[in-house]
């Protein structure tokens, strides 16, 4: 009895910091829409920040502790939300969603370039030393402040929201922004204030939590995970409910621990799958959300639809592209290269289930690796055969998360599947092989499986450039198939369904197969870029596909462009392309490592994605005959030039990319000299047929 | 944002780390392996050949010399030219979830090849050192690069190193291995350990002194690991050892690699069970964590003893004066006590004046290690230097210390050495245990005893 006494207080104590964590993730969340994945990351770099003024500055605890929490990290939140989030209005969850993963990432590359993971940071506790008996366990003074703490930032936050006029202006904003509006409130000052007090709240957990949980760049931002759980077991509203989870994580943390017999293999990794256990479960158990009527009628985003001659020529041009580059790199550039497209396939899957359906999903790599584990076992060293296995074994899991996961929507859809990917990677993938009933499973082996590459008729399977055009040539069939779904009536099923559940469902469409059909498809298409993916690795173990190995995929693909397949082949390129090419510039390592997340803070400005921003750009070059004859012609010269070793690599690349870039200048320059080919806005339509411009300038007429 | 891996990553270094900690040799202490090849001298001057300005190392002669006159140099096999060798050196250094990571092995790598090169180069040609950046994720195309470009691999390690699928062996590329990580490269071909690490066999030397702190210390045993296969089998070797010697694990909890919120409950544990010895195969933030909860809770096991990877500022510095009762075994002669051990010293002189910038800790010393016994190993073969002569005159060797860096071991052999020290951790740092040593040969304490064969199935073969 005195243990469990001992476990209690213990976990009481870890609650404390969980609460004032979660709090601060539902005031943003209350008040400005927007689930903030960077909280965490937030949390760590204002304890990075304090240790800079009082450990490295000497600053008084109190006054550092000040500064951080009443003057930077307000700025910052205000900053976030200038800069950033308010562009997002307007924008679908998985554009706000992506945003916030890339503070996530920027802030760590950024506090890992000023703060290096080389050196030791620690903090101590406020009044070290001091420690409080109660029972047979010790608890120190800063538990039991921290404890406080968030009891009074609970309680102040109730009455901040319930009790002040500008709280109630920020509930007000989120319910219904223009009729709040209307009244004279103004959104933009409440929505500043939130993110102002969140970041605040979100230092205030750093600070408190770093003496305990160790000053490092990604402890803190990965235990915040934790503080998700509890926000939504407050459902993302109620912050006494969310204190409540909050005592729930930090018990079952603690009661883990104590009871559960970790030398039992099976339950090894199954402690610290717990909190998100809890967490898909309440979800799991949420009342069912609405059909939203207009959920997206109101986005900015707009993706044209492709078509099969276009796709046809963008794969071609994509594969002798890179036939070209193969035969002008190295073997092991080559092998780095078709990561390329391996990732570029998983980052495609993304396409239908995210772009078209609005589905979010954060367990893409969860389910390529199942692909790479059904490639290792049942690929027999590369075979085609395991990528059907890796396809049927990741739609058939797809559909397993798919289920309980088709009541939610939005967010909390994203957040059941961090939490599935979360239970794969803590708990289920790193088990040894086991049975159930007549069937063994085998996943890594408790450690890492070999997967054999891509082995297909004709081709030399030891040559890298040769596989390197398998891959393009895989990618582009995946590509096609995306085309596919997209142009028939599934397709628009999908869409219908992004823009207006409510509406499909009175028109009779069956929200639940479709949505079933679609998880299953992206899953065995994640399956088959994880199994091609697990062969270019060689050896895999579970780290490679783990949930933090998803955000960087569907953040590219996004800020790719998640409804085109160009924006898949973009993901793909800045993970391995970008890396490879400058891994001779010294001086880019560190932007390099805080580029992925830079690019995807632009995203409130540009929602469509870089992708078909670019496209839209080359579109005076699609209609001009005599320049696309003449670029193929500068483009060949090129690569003739190079071969002949006019050229070298660098200079060849930067003329290509010049050309490229040209061309629709030209282009443009010459469909210039008839300016009544362009007539205004009101004859579109009667004239001639509307351009693609044309419609999104329709889309932003206000009457 | 591969951040997860970090963590994980961490652990896995462990295990890397805990391979420097186990020193071997077989029976003879003593002499360490003097360069046997090249003796003439090329210094001027000075006679001390053994001083570093003269192109030797701790009591090593000329570690390198210029071509013996009269020798025609030859490209004699692949990465070799009449005037370099090229030779690789794998670190994760470029890992986005943890940049740096394992540098040390690199920046020693380049001190090295430019002080040989001064002093002449390997019988005469020039190391070129070749960064082979794994990244964590890439270990299989770093491979294919050195099987292209390199005459062997030397001084590095990456922690996925049986991601290659074999594909090192398969193209003949050697590896004199800084560190070695999975059981699968542990035992694997075309490849000599200057710290040799073998899955079945074991230094036990760090635990058994846990007894000589409290007496059946080890009957009241815990040892924690994180839920990941290349810490758990550490950690279950370590567990079979423990029950070798006579004791008793009582528990084996698991963290989360992804750091715990508050390591309270493990204390709560550990008095439980009244644990009177811990050992934490981790990284030592993670211990140094853990100890400042045993401060809250004011309850310390009498003997933390740690391997090699925790003789690392973040355990003292992250833990601070909660760090107590804790020691690190070691087969090296720590930096504290450079001043009396020349070639120590020696390591951190290279470093100053030829990589200033480079960072200095134990890896690199198991980085110069490898490469001391690289560069006697080649320089044996002369002007027909093969990937296969030079491995069998390293595989010829069977006494080995790094010119005094570490205890003596018997890389041909690949058997660890019987020998080990320990260092107390605390606020101010580490310092060497005498005491707790017990040494008998100069700093170490070396007996056939401190070895153990393991008998479990650690996933690969017994040679």
């Amino acid at each position: 009895m005195s243990n469990f006494l001992a476990y209690t207080v213990v976990g009481l104590c870890t609650a404390g910091i969980f609460a004032i964590a979660a709090s601060g993730l539902v005031l943003t969340y209350t008040t400005t829409g927007v689930f903030n994945f960077g909280h965490g990351a937030i949390s760590m770099l204002g304890a990075f920040t304090y240790w800079q003024l009082h450990i490295e500055w000497g600053l008084p605890e109190v006054v550092a502790v000040a500064i951080v929490l009443l003057v930077i990290a307000p700025l910052f939140g205000a900053l976030l939300d200038v800069g950033i989030m308010r562009r997002l209005v307007g924008t679908t969850d998985a554009t706000q969603l992506v945003v916030t993963i890339s503070v996530l990432a920027a802030a760590v590359g950024v506090a890992q370039w000023i703060w290096s993971p080389d050196e030791s940071h620690s903090l101590n506790h406020f009044w070290e030393g001091n420690t409080v008996a109660i029972g047979s366990v010790r608890v120190t003074w800063h538990a039991v402040f921290a404890l406080a703490l968030a009891l009074v930032v609970a309680l102040g936050l109730r009455l901040l929201l319930f009790r002040t006029r500008s709280g109630m202006t920020m509930r007000a904003t989120v319910d219904d922004r223009k009729l709040t509006m209307l009244n004279g409130a103004r959104p933009g000052q409440s929505s500043m204030l939130a993110w102002a007090i969140g970041c605040s709240l979100a230092a205030l957990a750093g600070i408190l939590a770093a003496p305990d949980q160790g000053l490092s760049h990604t402890v803190l931002t990965l235990l915040i995970v934790n503080a998700y759980a509890a926000a939504v077991i407050g459902r993302l509203h109620s912050l006494p409910l969310t204190f409540l989870g909050a005592v729930i994580l930090g018990l079952a943390d603690s009661y883990g621990t104590g009871y559960i017999d970790l030398r039992n293999p099976y339950l090894g990794g199954f402690r610290a799958a717990i909190p998100v256990i809890i967490l898909f479960i309440v979800l799991v158990l949420m009342p069912r959300s609405r059909l939203r009527g207009h959920s997206a009628a109101r986005s900015r985003e707009s993706f044209p639809p492709p078509t099969f001659r276009g796709a046809l020529v963008a794969c071609g041009c994509v594969i002798l592209a890179t036939a070209i580059v193969a035969t002008m790199v190295t073997e092991p550039d080559a092998l780095t290269l078709s990561r390329v497209f391996a990732i570029g396939i998983i980052a495609l899957s993304l396409v239908p289930l995210v772009g078209y359906a609005g589905q979010i999903s954060l367990c893409q790599m969860s389910f390529a690796g199942i692909g790479a584990v059904a490639m290792a076992h049942l690929g027999h060293g590369g075979s085609p055969v395991g990528l059907v296995w890796a396809a049927l074994l990741a739609a058939a899991v797809g559909a397993v998360v798919a289920l309980p996961a088709l009541r939610l929507s939005g967010i909390y859809l994203a957040l059941a599947t961090a939490a599935f990917a979360v239970v794969l990677d803590r708990w289920l993938f790193v088990l040894p092989n086991f049975n159930i009933g007549p069937i063994d499973i085998k996943l890594f082996e408790f450690g890492s499986v070999p997967v054999g590459r891509l082995h297909v008729p004709f081709v030399n399977p030891s040559s890298e450039k040769a596989e390197l055009v398998v891959l393009a040539v895989a990618f582009c069939a995946c590509a096609l198939v995306v085309v596919a779904i997209r142009r028939s009536g599934l397709g628009e099923r999908l869409l219908a369904m992004k823009d207006s559940p409510a509406a499909c469902a009175t028109l009779g469409l069956n929200l639940t197969t479709t949505k079933l059909l679609v998880f299953s498809m992206s899953a065995a298409m994640a399956g088959v870029g994880g199994a091609i993916y697990g062969g270019t690795a060689g050896t895999v173990t579970a780290d490679r596909f783990s949930f933090f190995e998803s955000l960087p995929v569907l953040l590219l693909a996004v800020v790719g462009g998640i409804g085109s397949i160009g924006g898949a082949m973009f993901a793909g390129l800045v993970l391995y392309g970008i890396p490879l090419a400058a891994a001779s510039l010294a001086w880019f390592a560190n932007p390099g490592r805080v580029l992925p997340g830079t690019m995807g803070i632009g995203l409130g400005s540009n929602p469509n994605g870089v992708v078909p921003d670019l496209a839209t750009r080359f579109e005076s070059l699609r209609r001009s005959r005599i320049v696309q004859v003449g670029l193929g012609i500068v483009l060949v010269g090129l690569v003739v030039l190079e071969k002949l070793e006019v050229l070298d690599n660098w200079p060849f690349a930067i003329l290509c990319v010049f050309a490229i870039f040209a061309a629709p200048a030209i282009a443009d320059l010459l469909a210039w000299k008839r300016p009544d080919a362009e007539p205004p806005l009101e004859w579109a339509g009667v004239t001639r047929p509307f351009s693609d411009d044309e419609i999104r300038a329709l889309e932003r007429v206000t009457v | 944002m591969r951040h997860r891996k970090a963590a994980a990553l961490a652990a896995v270094l462990v295990l890397v780390l805990a391979a420097c900690g186990r020193s071997d040799s077989n029976k003879e202490a003593s002499s360490s392996s003097s360069g046997t090849g090249s003796s003439s001298s090329t210094s001027g001057g000075n006679n001390d050949l053994t001083a570093v300005a003269n192109g030797g190392f701790g009591d090593i002669k000329n570690v390198c010399s210029p071509a013996p006159s009269g020798t025609t140099l030859t490209a004699s096999d692949k990465g070799v030219t009449a005037t370099d060798i090229h030779v690789g050196t794998i670190t994760d250094k470029g890992f986005t979830g943890r940049a740096g990571l394992n540098k040390e092995m690199y920046d020693t790598a380049v001190a090295f090849s430019k002080w040989c090169n001064e002093h002449g180069g390997i019988a005469g040609r020039k190391l070129v050192i070749d960064d082979r950046d794994a990244k964590l994720t890439d270990y299989n195309g770093v491979i294919l690069a050195s099987c292209d470009a390199d005459f062997s691999l030397v001084g590095g390690g990456a922690v996925f190193d049986d991601a290659d699928n074999g594909g090192r062996v398969a193209c003949g590329l050697p590896n004199i291995a800084g560190y070695v990580v999975t059981p699968k490269a542990r035992v694997a071909d075309l490849q000599v350990q200057p710290f040799p690490n073998p899955v079945y066999k074991m230094n036990v030397g760090g635990l058994k002194a846990a007894n000589t702190i409290s007496p059946d210390a080890l009957k009241t045993s815990s040892v924690l690991t994180a839920q990941l296969p290349a810490t758990v089998v550490v950690r279950d070797a370590t567990v079979e050892a423990i029950q070798q010697l006579g004791g008793t694990v009582v528990d084996q909890p698991i963290y989360n690699a992804n750091g715990e919120s508050n390591w309270s409950p493990f204390v709560l544990g550990l008095k439980q069970n009244n644990v009177k010895f811990m050992h934490m195969v981790g990284e030592p933030e993670n211990l140094a964590l853990m100890e400042k909860a045993m401060k809250t809770e004011g309850y310390y096991p009498d003997a933390i003893i740690e391997t090699a990877n925790h003789y690392d500022k973040k355990l003292t510095e992250g833990g601070g004066d909660a760090i107590k009762n804790t020691w690190v075994g070691m087969g090296y002669i720590p930096f504290e006590l450079a001043s009396t051990n020349k070639a120590t010293q020696d390591y951190l002189d290279v470093m100053k004046q030829y990589n200033p910038d480079g960072k200095v800790a134990e890896l690199g010393a198991q980085t110069f290690s490898a490469y001391l016994l690289f560069a006697q190993a080649a320089t044996e073969c002369g002007a027909n230097l093969t990937r296969t002569c030079m491995l069998d005159n390293a595989k010829k060797i069977k006494s080995w210390t790094g010119g005094g860096l570490h205890a003596e071991t018997n890389p041909g052999d690949n058997v660890p050495s019987p020998c080990f020290l320990l260092v107390k951790a605390s606020a101010s740092g580490f310092e060497y245990d005498e005491a707790m040593t017990k040494p008998n040969q100069g700093k170490y304490n070396c007996s056939p005893d401190n070895i153990i064969d393991l008998k479990n199935d650690y996933g690969v073969p017994k040679s």
